[in-house]
């Protein structure tokens, strides 16, 4: 997606040099490209991207992505409207108001390339949401090269991608059972980076100090969340309708695997093209891009959802739900409002809705019923 | 075609020859595609230039002759919009972001920061996009940080950081959270406090050499020009919109639509004052700290966001505040727009000239370095107030310098304040160079001019030219007289804190206190004279003094009340309805000189504790071997209702004199005998001076055997019915007070209501003195001249419809 440019005079010696001396990663593409993950510094790209070798870090207002403003967003204050105000007359103009927008304001975005993505907020102390595909669209903030404007009422900057994790209710992070939420607001005191340039953040509520870092989970959109407590305190991780797997649990050390709970595409003003027919292969291609493969098998490995082998056609049993057979109706409707029907064995709730064009739900049943 | 090259030669010669021969200027180059927007520039103690760009890297590079060879190196990345930086050591810096203060370190010195600490965070951040914030040290390991306010030009999120207020949100440019529009200090140990707020968009903070914090303010609503402050502690800097987390300001409601005289009152004005053809909204000041760069060590620089010069400032301290002069010091078509930080060299013979024009003009940004050559140019090198003139050298011997006064232009002007953007010049004057001296082989020159006054800017344009036969770079200088230089004095007035309040004393003799804390209003007492007696009577602050009669409470050393005012009874103490005056805020003390000043805020409050309006009072004190003067000047604001003083003889602004000054005797209640007689302006004498009309009043005598006297002024400016002279509450048994609003049928002025958003001045004038005939005292000539003097400076014009007060006086 990054189109390689040619550069016009080479004045990037200096640059160059510098990455070369100090080690940071030297991609061949160096001289002919101009986003972050190439040049190491930012630049005019409106869409900068990192890479795993090289993260990019951006501190910039972030969109909310209609997070809980009391559970998950509670220790911000609420903006109200504003009587318009008119510098002419130096009057208020009665009956006009101008509203507030969405927007995070004191965030961070980290992103790691394709493969990650995520907002950590320094207010909550929290990772707030997660995703895939892309990263910030910076033109209505930062403006194009030439004009250098910012879009009036409208300059958060855009989110694209596909998100797969969403805070939900009080913070996770549990202190001997008891989420870290009821210590009282949280202090961010910071971040350092670690061997792979990715961030470690710290922050404290009331004399507890933490850090935590996420990282990349060991499936596709997946997360690994590495809690620290200085104090050694018995860590644990509770989130409402996510899926968590305990990787590790020492005292004070706590890894956890966290799952989508959240499957929604963002785009910016890129069109996307619309399909015009479901085919198998675009069905295989959603369901290793869009974190299918994250809790679904195709070769009846167990995990956190159902395997897809051998599902076409058999009898489900669920969990209160009359038992039928998983034809094609029944797998469109699983992948668009997956907690209509929870099969037997599995936790209800735990998918989160698709929201796909009506072909990619074809695409990806028909990838289903293909599979031996 | 021969127009336009008319046109273009005189620009291309002014930028060109006049500038290009003493400093070189070349431009610093970058990587391709690298948005060189500056938010920041300073150098480490190795010669590293740091250059912290808006979108978010910090880059570093080691300038050196030859800029084309120039490398940089990313120190950092990650920041939002960073427009304060702070170098703590090579690889250690220290960032003011949107939304926090960040210690940047490399903690493995290998080139890169991988440490963000979080040093603050506990200011607001409301996600409109204008909250930027500038930082300079503060001298012992914390930080001034400037923090911005929003615009109107863009919202605030549903989700804020930090509280959020609902009236901080109105207006033009807002403060909708903590502490937009203030400087706050961190300290070194974590702490933040507020430290002065008044400011809209003060784009960069230093710190000179004494310790001093000078910033600029953007151009824009409460604004005339671009304003230069010295920072004052705990002083307002003219814009409201912060006010509201003030608490000093609490009981008067909404600061944005506070009466504009209030607003004026409380506006502690900027050093300079910069119209549009010196400057559109200034960047970060720069104190020159090298003599490599001109001749001009100890003055500033400050950089133009909107215009292609960098303006050089020549403040000095005048009457305890700060004013000076401002030069053209460099203007060049090739500079680039939206200059808005300067650091210099570690050698001190160049500039690096840091520009961002992203989100208000078209991108012309990166960084220029201008080099001195040598060549001493020819320009204002000093501009500093006399008692009648300026003082002004120039940096080169000037030809014919016999010839000066005829080739000096003066002009001067104000800036009228209120919630426009910009304003006007108005009331211009020019003024008459009365004589010109020499004062050494080369200058400087004393310039004597007519109607010098304060609360203007003056310009001084110059058409001479060098021994050399070089003509001036920028022959005009700008000078914001705030105030005039006091004389020096003998009889010094000085001021010192106390329990109560503050003392007054002239020639280190104890004059007057003024008393806050004991009493409900506050109130002047005692008041020594000049031989040393008591002028009041003690009682009721002193209950054991002999020879007093406790008649009237409430008549408390000087003080200022009226009855039944807007329902509160401000003269008695002690009715079901009696109100109080509370201090606010102490506004400013001026001493040192042959006058010392007090101005302050205080809130009329009803006996439930409620604020009805507010006044701001500025008292002067003087003195020399044989008086003791008390000047007044207060304003009455009608801040949260209308005021409405009705018509009652109890007040407004009285005097209860020592005993012995009384006209007649009361041995029932202790006062056996009296030593008073009374005269007013005209002629009247005795007791029947009691409500009449006159210019002043007049009681003298000897009290405790030594001959004194108490003359009270009332400037003929203060309201009257059909212009007349004031009218006296003048008793025989040692009340004299002066009543704008006694009743018609006692031949008083009647009620007066001032209508919300408005406000009402009075001047009076009280006279202490030890003459020992009343003709000694010349009354009559103290009076002419009070009534020559102007009032304190202000800059509301006397027409101004539209104004907010006009728009709530209509009742919406």
């Amino acid at each position: 997606m990054n189109q390689p440019k040619t550069i016009r005079q080479s004045s990037f010696a200096g640059v160059r040099n510098f990455f070369i001396c100090i080690a940071v990663s030297i991609s061949p593409t160096l001289l002919q490209a101009e986003n972050y993950q190439d040049t190491g510094f930012l630049t005019f790209e409106q869409k900068p991207m990192g890479s795993l070798e090289k993260p990019l870090i951006l501190r910039t207002f972030c969109p909310d992505l209609e997070l809980d403003p009391k559970l998950v967003l509670g220790n911000h204050s609420q903006g109200s409207s504003a009587p318009k105000y008119s510098p002419r007359s130096g009057k208020e103009i009665s009956g006009k108001e101008v509203k507030p927008i969405a927007g995070l304001p004191a965030a961070i975005a980290v992103n790691l390339g394709k493969k990650l993505s995520y907002v950590w907020d320094t207010t909550e102390c929290r990772l707030l949401y997660a995703w895939t595909d892309g990263f910030l669209d910076m033109k209505n903030y930062w403006g194009d090269k030439e004009g250098g404007r910012r879009k009036g009422f409208n300059y958060v900057p855009r989110l694209f991608g596909f998100v797969f994790y969403k805070a939900v209710g009080v913070h996770p992070l549990q202190v001997n059972g008891k989420s870290i939420s009821s210590f009282g607001s949280p202090k961010y005191l910071g971040y350092k980076l670690d061997q792979s340039q990715q961030p470690v953040f710290s922050f404290s509520t009331g004399d507890h100090i933490f850090e935590i870092s996420p990282r990349i989970g060991p499936g596709k959109q997946t997360l690994e969340l590495t809690y620290s407590s200085k104090n050694n305190e018995a860590l644990s991780f509770a989130s409402p309708k996510t899926q968590v797997r305990v990787k590790t649990n020492a005292p004070g050390e706590l890894v956890v695997i966290v799952r989508p709970n959240e499957g929604k595409r963002y785009k910016t003003d890129q069109k996307v093209v619309a399909l015009t027919e479901a085919t198998v292969a675009k069905g295989e291609e959603l369901y290793q891009s869009m974190g299918c493969i994250a809790c679904h098998s195709t070769d009846g490995g167990l995990n956190h959802g159902p395997t897809f082998k051998g599902l076409h056609g058999n009898l489900r049993e669920f969990i209160s739900a009359k038992s039928q057979k998983a034809d094609s109706e029944y797998l469109y409707e699983s992948i668009k409002n997956p907690s209509a029907k929870t099969v037997k064995g599995y936790l209800a709730g735990m998918m989160p809705p698709y929201q796909l064009q009506p072909l990619e739900y074809e695409s990806l049943v028909l990838f289903i019923q293909n599979l031996p | 075609m021969k127009t336009n090259w008319l046109l273009a030669l005189p620009a291309l010669f002014y930028s060109l020859i006049l500038y290009g021969e003493h400093y070189r200027l070349e431009n610093l180059p970058f990587p391709n595609d690298l948005p060189p927007e500056i938010g920041d520039l300073a150098f480490d103690k190795d010669g590293n230039l740091y250059a912290c760009l808006r979108r978010g890297d910090v880059l570093v590079s080691k300038p050196q002759e030859d800029l084309s060879k120039l490398e940089w190196k990313v120190f950092a990345t990650g920041l939002h919009n960073g427009m304060g930086m702070e170098i703590l050591a090579p690889g250690k810096i220290v960032v003011s972001q949107m939304a926090e203060l960040t210690l940047i370190e490399d903690t493995d010195g290998n080139g890169v920061a991988d440490l963000y600490r979080n040093l603050c965070s506990d200011f607001g951040i409301s996600g409109n996009y204008h909250e930027t914030n500038a930082i300079c040290p503060d001298g012992a390991g914390g930080f001034f940080i400037a923090l911005g306010t929003a615009s109107h030009n863009g919202p605030t999120f549903y989700t804020s950081r930090g509280q959020y207020s609902k009236d901080g949100r109105r207006g033009r440019n807002f403060s909708a959270v903590k502490q937009k529009g203030y400087v706050v200090h961190y300290k070194k140990d974590g702490s933040l406090t507020p430290y002065a707020n008044g400011f809209r968009m003060h784009n960069g903070i230093a710190r000179d050499g004494s310790g001093n914090l000078w910033c600029g303010d953007n151009q824009g609503d409460w604004r005339g020009g671009s304003p230069i402050y010295r920072v004052k502690k705990d002083g307002f800097h003219g814009h409201p919109s912060s006010l509201v987390w003030d608490e000093r300001y609490e009981p008067f409601g909404m600061p944005l639509f506070y009466p504009r005289k209030l607003l004026d009152e409380l506006y502690d004005k900027p050093a300079m004052e910069l119209p549009r053809n010196m400057m559109h909204s200034p960047g970060e000041p720069m104190v020159i700290g090298s003599n490599e760069f001109g001749p001009f060590q100890g003055q500033m620089l400050v950089p133009d966001e909107n215009g292609r010069r960098i303006v050089r400032l020549m403040p000095e301290e005048v009457d305890s505040a700060w004013q000076g002069a401002a030069a053209l010091f460099y203007e060049n078509a090739k500079l680039r727009a939206g200059g808005v930080r300067i650091a210099m060299s570690p050698s001190g013979e160049s500039i690096y000239y840091g520009s961002t024009t992203r989100g208000w003009q078209r991108p012309d940004e990166g960084i220029q370095r201008l080099t001195y050559n040598g060549n001493v140019p020819f320009h204002i090198s000093q501009c500093s107030l006399t008692t009648d003139g300026f003082l002004v050298g120039f940096t080169q011997p000037v030809a014919n310098p016999e010839k000066l006064l005829e080739n000096i232009k003066a002009r001067s002007f104000r800036f009228e304040y209120g919630y426009r953007y910009g304003s006007a010049q108005h009331d211009k004057q020019t003024h008459k160079i009365l004589a010109v001296e020499k004062l050494g082989d080369n200058g400087p020159y004393q310039i004597k001019l007519d109607k010098l006054a304060p609360g203007r800017i003056f310009e001084l344009s110059f058409t001479v030219k060098s021994i050399d036969g070089h003509l001036m770079d920028a022959p005009f200088v700008q000078y914001t007289l705030n105030r005039l230089k006091r004389p020096d004095s003998k009889h010094t007035a000085t001021i010192t804190p106390s329990q109560k309040g503050l003392d007054v004393s002239i020639g280190g003799k104890f004059f007057a206190s003024y008393d806050v804390a004991s009493v409900t209003k506050p109130t002047i007492w005692p008041i020594v004279g000049p031989s040393g007696q008591s002028m009041l009577r003690d009682y009721p602050m002193k209950k054991d003094t002999p020879g007093e009669a406790h008649d009237h409470i409430h008549h408390q050393g000087v003080f200022i009340g009226h009855e039944g005012t807007n329902g509160a009874n401000f003269w008695h103490i002690d009715k079901k309805n009696s109100g109080t005056v509370q201090q606010c805020r102490l506004i400013e003390t001026r001493q040192g000189k042959d006058r010392a000043l007090i101005k302050t805020l205080n809130a009329w409050n009803n006996k439930d504790g409620k604020t009805l309006f507010a006044d701001t009072r500025t008292l002067q004190f003087w003195g020399d071997q044989s008086s003791r003067t008390i000047d007044l000047e207060i304003h009455f604001h009608a801040t949260n209702e209308p005021i409405t003083f009705p018509a009652f003889k109890d007040g407004f602004v009285g005097i209860r004199t020592h005993p012995d000054l009384r006209l007649t005797a009361n041995p029932k209640h202790g006062v056996k005998e009296v030593f008073g007689q009374a005269v007013n302006s005209e002629g009247i004498v005795g007791k029947k001076i009691w409500g009449k009309r006159a210019d002043w009043v007049h009681y003298f005598g000897k009290i405790d055997g030594k001959p004194s006297g108490i003359a009270f002024l009332s400037h003929p400016s203060n309201s009257s019915k059909n212009n007349q002279k004031a009218w006296w509450h003048a008793r025989d048994y040692g009340l004299i007070s002066a009543n704008p609003f006694a009743p018609d049928r006692m031949g008083g002025d009647g009620p007066k209501t001032i209508a919300k958003g408005n406000s009402i001045g009075f001047r009076y004038q009280v006279i202490f003195h030890s003459f020992k005939t009343p003709q000694e005292a010349e009354i009559e000539e103290r009076f002419s001249q009070y009534a020559q003097e102007a009032a304190h400076p202000t800059s509301i014009m006397p027409k101004h419809p539209g104004y907010p007060e006009d728009y709530l006086a209509s009742g919406k």
